[in-house]
């Protein structure tokens, strides 16, 4: 039944989304370019409106929506619509497939964070909304746009936070494929080539990717060792120096890790290249896949602008389109958008989406016109959309000066040349394509800057030692990668000449030895909740929780506290996010971080600590300050402090009911609900 | 006074149907159609609004329904004159009157079987809350768990002709009766022209039993010199007898024939198996609003709608034989009557998007038949490329597309919330014995042997008889594994399934069998179907032999109202504000726990845990709560007011059986007087029968 109804939801969301690019394309005839350019400008409209004013539930527009959809789509018969349909559909396909394998959001790395982003937006209410993960607080502190589209999507078609998560995912991995695809079209013809440079993108590693079956030894014949082994794989090639160099057992390993025997080998700073076919096995929605959204439509858009046309002097391919004025204001349009959208989605790659954008401009200005008005009028509406957004955020952002890098902190060039061959083979072929395609030299020389710039400055975030320059290095060198591969492939593969061509097929083919770690990856990892797509199917497997989980979904709204034995990382918030519930405290270690540190969330979390322990000397009063509408005690909480509970009990009966969901002897699971509630509320449950 | 008020209700309600019916009829070929598809999407499109918001009271409706209805039937008086309407109509009113006159006879609505299930189903949407609305025997739950759409109709129609609970059961039970018969009428006229052929098939349909009625009859005789009470019993007991025969009744045989075909299966370590086939005519006899009900209703649909697609095509294969079939003889069949081309076109259009709405509306109707519809309408699809006369593709993607739509919002809550049921393959013990199996389905099975042989009729027999002997076969070999086990391992999924396939296949095989031109066959199924109406004799006896001090009580609650202070606490709670009543708990499930509050159409605390059970899973707090209620109404439970209070409990039913336990009521009363305030009922001091009504204010 599930199934039928995740159908139906797909269904749905493709139809709408090609309703509106059946639109859009109108006006703007890339329709990939056109798709984002839609998506973004609703979304930025509605994340503005509701910043004057929430909009609450919208599950009502879908009816309305698929009506126009179904009519836009009615008046689309042209076959190269379709195409461009289905690629951005099996794109969606590809990345649903990983999120139904693994849909789980639980403790693993981002995945409570981003479902706590999301969840903020649930509500409906005036932004800033109200922060789940902290009492009394407003969201505020964190450049969510991403997640505000996937509670949109969650609120326009009334679904789970957690199934919008994962649809959202699959829907980002779609605007990417069928981004690629676009400017792959624009410069290459063969329909080998063009999956070559997709499938490299979605699927394929980084330059360590093809060196690591010579670096790490696989010596696992048991079922566990060669689970533990696919996992391995996949993590080792972007998350190599400084976290899995340590597996290094062969010369070459060696020679580019360095010895583990030496004294200062854990030191060695983290320094990850993270690509799309990791962030397939990671299922975090978090911002770093926004950004190549916008880095790759930024590439289509310039593509689109006629670049091609200088370029391609000898094919001479493009025709003036008819409306084809507009189309380019359309396109200037949206270019000018992209540093607000950045800024609101990764911000962290801000600074490389201008230098992006700008030099191409300049590029531009020397070479054709640019529209200025469609691009001001962009740019303006782009910062007058997200105005409201950064009245809050820019003075409660934590203050990330620009750096040098440190002596000490640089790249070793073993590394840098093992990891980034590619980058360079690309740029070194880019400069040999430059001479006929001036756009591939703007982009060689772009991106060429842009790996120098990451090795000479870095972001300094409150991190540091080993991870001095973990964050920047995390977004910047993962942005670059597919925007080389994409860009620099394309351009190359359609333009250079024999040996450029072989050079870049064979470059781009070594990268798919992570695919196949993917697959392996796929094969040999279990997938117990296979198809729970909202992401909550490893907290409803204990019946307990299931059924707690339930309860607390249809209770009436009001804040939960629940037990924060670790800083983060930890299921600690689950049951509520996924029950759509507020929080008193999420995860203190993140919590502290995004806020600059503040003692309050310290002092919170060792309250909340001490009430779990019953160190409490007044937890009524602690409790109401929030107040606090229902308090979870778990069978962790239990067995962790088995005579707790009673004392609670004691303490806290006479504002708080205690309902079991479980009782064995002594034993006991469940929630302290308040009794204090409006009688209507009351009535209604 | 009651009488006038249900003539009245019952006048209203038919001529709204006949207005729609009307309406409809521009679009559809039939008035049996038109009639089902009308109220289907009524229902439909107001099932997806109210998922939106909910829509409240809405007695205000049913003048404006009304007089529209009234509008349409003078603007189309002209098709009033004819006898084909009236004719249609007729049909129509006998098959109401026929289940209205068992619900009249029989109207109550006790812990037997599900009826009191399905009362709180209905009770759970008569308020109008946005759905899903809450679940009135688990708040704050929500009722989004269950497969409920005819239900939510139910409901509906309560809601615009402002009838109570009761009352709206069994009004509803008696329309959604009527309306597969209708639509079997409507089949059979597509193929039959003599009326008692399809009489005999709408009565086989409507008060047949099954395969296993004449072997009843030849292996039980009731013993002589039995008092009235006792007859009553066993009338009771043969109106069950040839549906649950499988485990059941052939357990209990007394003749030597009965003894030797149908030996005991008992053995040690192994009990029978309970397969019992519960078809259409077996509903009124058990009388519950439940799923299999609107289950019929959309097989009818379907088989209505083929045999409409299919009608012009036979007629016309037998005008091109000059109306005379190979053996010479005057063929019995309908007269052409020819269509317009774009009428027909229209026609063909709405009935095959009908065929395809039906198949998304079975997953909230009775989920359990999903598959076997699917199959049905595929298997249709298939047969039509067969005959090299591809489907409507836009018909049946419009048809299929909008009936999803408007379910979608439903399955939101439903599919995340309904329990996994994996089909698993059946264990050879839990096989249905050869004997028994043949006993049960020996006429399926014939009809789908004389498939083969029915001349004129023969394809779209044998499309019938694939399907549902195909589907018969398939119930052999998997089931539903749901939370039952043992002897019970397969019960629920061919109650189910088999019901449908009987029902199904006995009305499109016998008709097409008697449209053949083999009069061989036409005598042979004859036969065939007049042994499976020996059951008429059972439904004759259990009129006869069974109490109807009830009848006309269409209320529904006499069983417990005849009791004047019972009767005045209903009435009571009737009319007091919304909220949540407390009741004691008498047991896991099929106890008199909540019917206060399900004819009062309010929630109570816990409805029955066991059945809470068997559609969550695991229920851990519902049980704790059960003990908790229990260890209240004997007056022990500590704190007793705040637990009260935390649960939101507005009403305390203090009802006679209660009562019985002495000094309790005082303890209670004491403990909780502060905030609740007793209400007494009745006029013995010593003794306390009434409820606790919340204090206003307090907390």
């Amino acid at each position: 039944m599930y199934l039928i109804y995740l159908f139906l939801t797909i269904a749905l969301i493709l139809v709408n989304l090609a309703g509106l690019t059946a639109w859009v394309s109108r006006y703007l005839p890339a329709q990939a370019s056109a798709r984002v350019l839609g998506l973004f400008v609703l979304t930025l409209a509605i994340f503005a409106f509701e910043h004057l004013h929430g909009l609450g539930k919208l599950n009502w527009i879908w009816p309305l929506s698929t009506g126009l959809a179904l009519w836009c789509l009615s008046t689309r018969q042209d076959r190269p619509f379709w195409t461009g349909e289905l690629v951005f559909m099996l794109g969606f396909a590809y990345g649903c497939a990983w999120r139904f394998a693994f849909p789980n959001i639980d403790a693993g790395s981002e995945h409570l964070t981003d479902l706590y982003f999301i969840s903020n937006f649930m509500g409906g209410q005036t932004l800033p909304a109200p922060d789940r993960w902290l009492a009394g607080s407003f969201f505020d502190c964190y450049y969510a746009f991403q997640h505000y589209g996937a509670a949109l999507l969650a609120r326009l078609f009334n679904l789970e936070a957690g199934l919008a998560m994962n649809l959202a995912w699959a829907v980002l991995i779609a605007l990417l494929a069928s981004l690629a695809w676009e400017i792959s079209s624009y410069f290459v013809s063969r329909f080998s080539l063009k999956m070559l440079l997709l499938v490299a993108l979605i699927s394929g590693g980084n330059g360590l990717s093809p060196l690591m079956p010579f670096m790490i030894k696989d010596n696992a014949t048991d079922t566990a060792g060669i689970e533990n082994n696919a996992i391995t794989h996949v993590w080792a090639s972007t998350r190599f120096y400084g976290m899995y160099d340590e597996h290094v057992n062969t010369p070459l390993g060696l020679a580019i890790a360095g010895d583990p025997q030496k004294p200062d080998f854990a030191d060695h700073p983290d320094l990850p290249l993270e690509t799309i076919g990791y962030f397939s096995t990671l299922g975090d929605y978090h911002p770093p896949l926004g950004g190549f959204i916008i880095a790759l439509w930024t590439l289509a858009l310039s593509a689109f602008l006629g670049i091609r046309k200088v370029t391609d002097t000898t094919q001479g391919s493009e025709a003036e389109l008819p409306n084809g004025r507009q189309a380019d204001a359309l396109a200037f349009f949206a270019l000018g958008l992209t540093p607000a959208l950045v800024l609101v989605t990764n911000a962290w790659v801000f600074p490389l989406q201008c230098l992006l954008l700008s030099s191409w401009l300049l590029f531009r200005q020397w070479k054709a016109d640019i529209n200025w008005p469609a691009l001001i009028i962009g740019g303006v509406a782009g910062f007058g959309l997200i105005y409201p957004f950064l009245s809050y955020f820019a003075p409660n952002s934590l203050a990330t000066p620009i750096r040098w890098v440190a002596e000490g902190y640089h790249t070793p060039s073993r590394l840098l040349l093992a990891m980034h061959w590619p980058v360079l083979l690309w740029l070194g072929v880019g400069l040999v394509v430059a001479r006929h395609s001036p756009w591939a030299g703007w982009l060689t020389l772009t991106l060429a800057m842009i790996l120098g710039l990451s090795e000479l400055i870095f972001v300094d975030d409150p991190m540091s030692g080993k991870y001095e320059r973990f964050n920047t290095l995390l977004k910047w060198w993962s942005w670059l990668w597919p925007t080389a591969l994409i860009g620099l492939g394309s351009v190359c593969i359609g333009l250079g000449g024999r040996v450029v061509k072989t050079l870049m097929v064979l470059s781009l083919s070594a990268l798919l030895m992570y695919t196949i770690d993917l697959g392996r990856y796929w094969h040999y990892v279990s997938k117990p909740q296979l198809g729970q797509m909202t992401g909550n199917g490893w907290l409803k497997q204990d019946a307990t929780l299931k059924e707690l989980l339930v309860y607390l979904k249809n209770a009436p709204e009001g804040l939960v506290l629940e037990s924060i034995e670790q800083g983060a990382y930890s299921s600690s918030t689950a049951l509520s996010l996924f029950a759509n519930k507020p929080l008193v405290l999420g995860w203190p270690d993140h919590l502290a971080q995004w806020r600059g540190n503040p003692e309050y969330i310290v002092n919170r979390a060792t309250e909340i600590r001490a009430f779990y322990k019953g160190g409490l000397t007044d937890p009524l009063s602690f409790l109401g300050k929030f107040p606090v509408q229902t308090i979870i005690w778990t069978l962790a909480d239990e067995q962790r402090m088995p005579d707790v509970r009673q004392k609670l009990q004691s303490q806290i009966s006479r504002d708080y009911h205690w309902r079991a969901f479980y009782q064995n002897g002594s034993e006991a699971v469940g929630i302290w609900e308040r009794r204090l509630l409006d009688s209507n509320q009351k009535a209604r449950g | 006074m009651n009488l006038i008020y249900y003539i009245y209700t019952v006048l209203l309600l038919l001529v709204n149907l006949t207005g729609l019916t009307l309406c409809m009829r521009r679009w559809l070929p039939t008035l049996a159609l038109a009639r089902a598809t009308g109220l289907l999407l009524f229902c439909a499109a107001a099932f997806f609004m109210e998922h939106f918001i909910g829509l409240g009271k809405l007695t205000w409706l049913w003048p404006i329904t009304t007089v529209a209805a009234l509008a349409i039937l003078y603007v189309e008086h002209h098709k009033l004159d004819t006898p084909k309407f009236w004719r249609a109509e007729m049909v129509f009113y006998v098959a109401f009157a026929y289940g209205f006159a068992w619900k009249w006879a029989f109207p109550v609505i006790y812990p037997t079987s599900e009826r009191i299930t399905d009362l709180y189903f209905i009770g759970n949407y008569l308020a109008g809350q946005t759905l899903p609305p809450l679940d009135n025997w688990f708040p704050p739950n929500r009722f989004d768990f269950y497969y409920a759409f005819q239900h939510y109709a139910a409901a509906l129609m309560g809601r615009i002709f402002g009838l109570g609970a009761g009352l709206t059961y069994n009004l509803a039970f008696a329309l959604l009766m009527a309306l597969p018969i209708t639509l079997v009428w409507d089949f059979t006229a597509n193929f039959l022209k003599q009326g008692w052929k399809r009489w005999l098939i709408v009565i086989t349909f409507v008060v047949g039993g099954t395969g296993a009625t004449p072997f009843v009859h030849l292996s039980y005789t009731i013993p002589p010199g039995l008092s009235t009470q006792q007859l009553g019993n066993i009338a009771s007991d043969a109106m069950w007898a040839s549906q649950r025969f499988i485990g059941q009744f052939d357990q209990r045989l007394n003749t030597e024939f009965g003894k030797s075909v149908f030996p005991s299966q008992v053995k040690p370590g192994w009990e029978p198996r309970e397969l019992s086939l519960e078809g259409f005519g077996y509903q009124f006899y058990v009388g519950d609003y439940h799923p299999p009900l609107g289950g019929f209703f959309l097989l009818m649909i379907v088989i209505a709608s083929i045999g409409r697609l299919e009608k012009n095509r036979y007629s016309r294969a037998f005008a091109d034989n000059g109306s005379h079939d190979t053996t010479g003889k005057k063929c019995h069949t309908v007269p052409i009557k020819a269509n317009s081309e774009g009428s027909d076109r229209r026609d063909r259009f709405a009935l095959q998007a009908l065929l395809a709405f039906t198949v998304p509306l079975v997953i909230a109707t009775n989920t359990w038949v999903f598959p076997l519809q699917g199959t049905l309408v595929f298997s249709w699809i298939v047969w039509c490329y067969l005959n090299g006369n591809p489907p409507n593709w836009n018909a049946l993607l419009t048809g299929g597309g909008a009936g999803f739509l408007l379910l979608y919002p439903f399955l939101t809550g439903f599919a995340s919330n309904v329990l996994p049921t994996p089909i698993k393959w059946v264990h050879s013990q839990d096989h249905t014995p050869l004997v028994e199996f043949l006993a049960l389905h020996w006429p399926l099975m014939l009809f789908g042997t004389l498939a083969f042989f029915a001349k004129g009729t023969r394809r779209i027999a044998l499309l019938f008889a694939v399907v549902f002997l195909g589907l018969l076969l398939v119930s052999e070999c998997i089931f539903v594994d749901d939370p039952t086990g043992d002897k019970y391992e397969r019960t629920n999924t061919v109650m189910k399934w088999w019901g449908w396939i009987w029902s199904g296949g006995l009305v499109a095989l016998a008709t097409l069998l008697l449209a053949s031109s083999s009069r061989w066959i036409q005598n042979l199924v004859a036969v065939a179907l007049l042994l499976i109406n020996w059951y008429v004799i059972d439904v004759a006896r259990y009129w006869i032999y069974t109490d109807k001090s009830d009848a006309g009580k269409l209320a529904a609650h006499s069983v417990y109202t005849h009791d004047p202070v019972v009767r005045d606490l209903f009435r009571f709670l009737d009319k007091v504000p919304f909220g949540i009543v407390l009741e004691n708990n008498y047991g896991d499930s099929y106890t008199d726990s909540g019917i206060y509050a399900a004819f009062a159409v309010k929630p109570t605390l816990l409805g029955w845990p066991m059945h809470l059970q068997t559609w969550h899973g695991s229920v851990s707090q519902a049980w704790i709560l059960k003990d908790q209620i229990v260890e209240f109404y004997k007056g022990q439970l500590p704190d007793a007011t705040k637990w009260l209070v935390a649960n939101n409990v507005e009403y305390i039913i203090w009802n006679a059986r209660d009562a019985d336990q002495p000094n309790v009521w005082e303890h209670i009363k004491n403990s909780i007087d502060q905030v609740y305030a007793w209400h007494e009922f009745q006029s013995d001091p010593n003794r306390h029968v009434g409820l606790w009504v919340r204090r206003k204010g307090s907390e």
